[in-house]
């Protein structure tokens, strides 16, 4: 089994939070991005192997290149690798950079899922964190999504400035009412080198404290539960089973390759990743590097630490399978010291779902 | 170095108050004398140590030795550099010892100090002949004839023809050695007498084993020859002599009498040898040793613990090896609960238990855990027993003890009248008895306060120091001990007594100091899986109390392909982190928190 992620770096202009790789180019350079991501993609279709589960583009914004570039990437995906007919096939795109006529043309080219990125309702807070649309965009650009893309997946942050217990409530009661299929709902994370990180450290912005933000969480937990949004994953949440495939690709360790610059890679053993200069790429093509090759060690203990994400947790025969290890006897010892923040039964091992707050505590008993 | 004339030989060392511009001097007089050219010279030579420099205090006396020509003879100079801080008057006494003469610098800006006076006395204590200078002439705040009457009046020397010099300029450094050569007497040398050489410091070193610096007192020392220790059976051969070139090592054929140096013996034990002692040939040597020092004790104490606790015997070692030119450190093992096995160490002052402290982490590579600094007291039993205490958790339940005694120092402060308000107000604070004030002249008094050992030892040199704008000095001796309302304070967390965090203070300061530890300790202790209740505690009594809450929340970000390794990472830094701390009971607290309640300003 694999999966592809696509890196489009390319932004109208860069979000206060994000330390993603993402510049704001003219279209000449788009283009010529895209002229070598091809050329990646089909180079490397050779080397691997595996029946495609799940491709995703990703960014930066990729509709923030031409509707052509993003059919010709889906092509070459396709006359290039083995997918499976039921394969999710995700497109991520901000408010206003799409329109109804481009997602009309985006299913019928075979993208079968779409997320969205809005991070909050409300127009002081998406001003304070740098988005590019408003409140009034963001409902506008999910009514057209509901109709064409019904498997839809919106964002949300915790945790931004000037955002309140209210505020974000009230974001999520719009979010519901807008029907998508799945919400990922993440808490605010100061990257270095981020224009907000620097805000806050020089005092121009405040963020909630942490007890603030886990009262905000417990209660988008509680609410998105209620409306029908079930929690698979710490931060991601489903109606209807329609869960993130490519992303539980990730955290089951199964193959995945990236393309375009600062993308990363998993085969077999082996993690991998492209360099992050746009110019390097476009001037010589994709420069791949070793990240780490992982020993059987480190593969359990990152599986562990993602499934444990999960809310489903460590499927006991799975670990068996994939390891050879009886989890139950291997982990004896961090399994009995965590017991209360743990769901042990006879096929899973889950952290319960009220101490997923405190996830990197039980965790790290296991490294 | 070709054969040197006795006459032609000078002993000398340098004193002075702290900041007041010694090892500058140090560095222009060797610069000054062709030893090193000032292109290769780093500023402050005779501080070697990184800490020295950093610090811009001299720690170690260092010695070395330089020529210099003048009317067609050459002479030799002995320069032994000495510490300044009040701490370390010891080694001073020490360096003394080995000299004839002593430069006296007194900055042209602030006049004699506390330290000045005092390292005077042990000068004139030791027979030497005093060289006053006045130093930092070229600042706007100089006052010359101030300070040369300050000279006069408060230490009695004679300031005609003293030498006025900028060291940092290079200013008048001729006439400091010119007057070195004409006033300070050539050594007394008795090449015949039999072998004695007064051992005023010795390292370890891997290859020599141990190095030790000497005064010759009488008699010859060559390479080759038979030696021993008065206070050790064993004997040694010589491998090696020389002198001491700035931050090497400098071999001769012999040392004579009157003359600074080192011997090696292939010495291997840092036991064989003890500063103080004097060494001898084996074969007719000196029946007697040569007056030694008097041994010092120790005035604070505190617990030093590996933080890695399977490397105590790495600690043991460097203790060993600081002890061998420290012979002022003095340790005994020790455990803790909390902290495992580590040293109950005496120190001659805070800034000396620093540096010690440093000189482990740095020099010997070791992560070390220090306890809050105390003294030692004199408990008296209701059973009629006594003991002595210096460390907190030997003290006995409160319902054994009668009374208990704490040292007292007698302090002199010095200092312009404008601060007198400032300083008395700070002296009280401090559980301090005045006795009188003199005024020295009109711009100089003289505070004269008996002060709890105990009370000195935080922060009463910093804090002195800040009320004071800088202008006030402090020079202090032991004076027996007081009866005194102590108590001991107990830190508990999550209900147990964590041992390496108890203190004793006064009756009257324990609320407080309690309020404050358990608020340091709330921010230091990272939240954890559960709430932890910090409780200070007189016995039972529980007088302040601070919660830790429970941790609520780990930053759920996203998870992609590309974050997956970034986040292994941070977990397993999380679990190297958790290994760095202590753990009391289910409570695991880092390093840092024992730091923390040292660091208090009350």
């Amino acid at each position: 089994m694999l999966s592809l992620y696509i890196h489009i770096p390319f932004c109208y202009r860069k979000c206060a939070y994000c330390d993603f790789v993402s510049y704001s180019v003219n279209d000449d350079i788009k283009h010529n991005y895209v002229v070598k991501l091809l050329q990646e993609i089909e180079s490397k279709s050779g080397e691997y192997s595996g029946v495609v589960q799940s491709v995703y583009l990703g960014g930066g914004t990729p509709t923030a290149i031409s509707l052509p570039d993003i059919m010709a990437i889906l092509h070459c995906v396709k006359a290039n690798y083995n997918i499976a007919s039921d394969a999710e096939i995700t497109i991520e795109g901000n408010p206003f950079t799409f329109d109804k006529a481009m997602l009309v043309e985006l299913k019928k080219g075979g993208f079968n899922r779409f997320s969205v990125g809005v991070q909050s309702f409300h127009d002081n807070e998406l001003v304070a964190i740098d988005r590019l649309h408003s409140k009034n965009q963001a409902v506008e650009a999910c009514n057209v999504l509901k109709e064409i893309f019904p498997n839809y997946s919106l964002d949300l942050m915790i945790g931004i400035p000037l955002q309140t217990m209210e505020s974000l409530a009230r974001s999520i009661e719009i979010a519901v009412s807008l029907a998508p299929s799945h919400i990922s709902c993440y808490m605010l994370k100061l990257e270095e080198g981020t224009k907000l990180t620097a805000m806050v450290e020089k005092g121009l912005v405040e963020v909630a404290d942490e007890d603030t933000v886990a009262d905000m969480y417990d209660m988008v937990v509680a609410k998105l539960g209620k409306c029908g949004f079930n929690q698979y994953e710490t931060s991601n949440f489903a109606r209807n089973n329609l869960v993130s495939r490519h992303n539980i690709g990730y955290w089951n360790l199964q193959n995945y390759l990236g393309f375009g610059i600062a993308s990363h890679s998993l085969y077999g053993n082996r993690r991998f990743f492209n360099g992050s200069d746009l110019g390097d790429y476009i001037e010589n093509g994709y420069s791949e590097m070793l990240e780490e090759d992982l020993t059987e060690k480190d593969k359990m203990q990152e599986y562990i630490m993602l499934r444990l994400r999960m809310n489903q947790g460590i499927v006991l025969a799975d670990f068996q399978n994939m390891f050879n290890w009886d989890f139950l006897a291997l982990y004896n010892e961090p399994l009995d010291k965590m017991k209360a923040y743990l769901d042990i039964d006879n096929t899973h091992v889950a952290i319960k779902t009220k101490y997923f707050s405190v996830a990197s505590g039980v965790m790290v008993e296991f490294m | 170095m070709s054969v040197i004339k006795e006459e032609n030989l000078r002993n000398f060392c340098i004193i002075a108050h702290i900041d007041h511009g010694k090892s500058t001097l140090a560095d222009r007089l060797i610069e000054h004398c062709g030893t090193l050219s000032k292109r290769d010279m780093e500023s402050q030579i005779l501080d070697s140590m990184d800490l020295e420099r950093e610090r811009g205090i001299t720690i170690k006396l260092t010695p070395v030795k330089m020529t210099y020509e003048v009317g067609g003879e050459t002479y030799y100079l002995n320069l032994i550099d000495t510490p300044g801080h009040v701490d370390f008057t010891y080694e001073v006494s020490r360096s003394l010892a080995a000299c004839e003469g002593a430069i006296l610098i007194v900055d042209a800006t602030q006049g004699v100090e506390a330290q000045t006076l005092a390292n005077v006395y042990l000068a004139l204590d030791n027979n030497l002949e005093i060289l006053p200078v006045i130093n930092k002439i070229d600042l706007p705040g100089a006052d010359i004839e101030k300070v040369k009457k300050e000279i006069e009046d408060v230490i009695g020397l004679d300031c005609t023809n003293i030498p006025l010099i900028s060291a940092k300029e290079g200013i008048g450094i001729e006439d400091v050695l010119t007057a070195v050569i004409n006033k300070v007497p050539a050594p007394k040398c008795d090449k015949a007498a039999p072998l004695r050489a007064l051992i005023f410091d010795s390292y370890y070193d891997n290859y020599k084993g141990v190095v030790c610096f000497t005064r010759i007192a009488e008699g010859t020392v060559k390479v080759g020859d038979s030696i021993k220790t008065f206070k050790s059976d064993k004997t040694f051969e010589v491998t090696e002599v020389g002198y001491f070139a700035p931050n090497l090592l400098y071999p001769a054929t012999s040392l004579d009498a009157g003359e600074v140096g080192y011997i090696a013996a292939s010495i291997k034990s840092v036991h064989d040898t003890h500063v103080g002692d004097t060494i001898t040939s084996v074969e007719g040597g000196a029946l007697e040793p040569l007056a030694g020092y008097k041994k010092v004790l120790p005035m604070v104490y505190s617990g030093i613990y590996p933080v890695d606790g399977s490397r105590f015997s790495d600690l043991k070692d460097a203790l060993m090896k600081l002890n061998l030119n420290d012979a002022s450190l003095s340790f005994q093992p020790d455990s803790s609960q909390a902290l495992g096995f580590g040293f109950r160490c005496g120190f001659l002052g805070l800034l000396h238990m620093e540096i010690i402290q440093e000189r482990i982490e740095r020099e010997f590579n070791l992560e070390i855990i220090t306890t809050a600094p105390g003294v030692s007291y004199n408990v008296y039993k209701t059973n009629g027993t006594n003991l002595t205490v210096d460390n907190p958790s030997h003290l006995p339940p409160i319902g054994e003890i009668d009374y208990i005694e704490e040292p007292i120092v007698e302090a002199k402060i010095y200092s312009p009248p404008a601060y007198l308000g400032a300083i008395m107000d700070l002296c009280q604070e401090k559980r301090s008895t005045y006795h009188n004030m003199t005024y020295l002249d009109s711009n100089r008094v003289e505070l004269h306060y008996t002060i709890p050992l105990n009370e000195i030892i935080y922060d009463f040199f910093d804090a002195l120091k800040s009320r004071t704008k800088g202008y006030a000095s402090l020079d202090y001796e032991m004076n027996g001990y007081q009866r005194s309302e102590l108590v001991k304070l107990d830190l508990m967390l999550n209900g147990e007594v964590c041992d390496a965090l108890s203190i004793i203070v006064h009756k009257e300061k324990a609320y407080a100091r309690g309020r404050i530890v358990a608020e340091k300790l709330k921010a230091v202790i990272p939240r954890q899986m559960f709430e932890i209740p910090i409780q200070a505690a007189i016995g039972s009594k529980v007088i302040a109390r601070e919660t830790v809450k429970a941790m609520r929340k780990d930053v759920l970000a996203k998870c992609y392909g590309g974050d997956i390794s970034r986040k292994k990472k941070l977990l397993e830094k999380q679990k190297e982190g958790k290994k760095k701390m202590r753990q009391i009971g289910t409570v695991q607290i880092p390093s840092e928190a024992f730091v923390t309640i040292l660091k208090i300003d009350s």
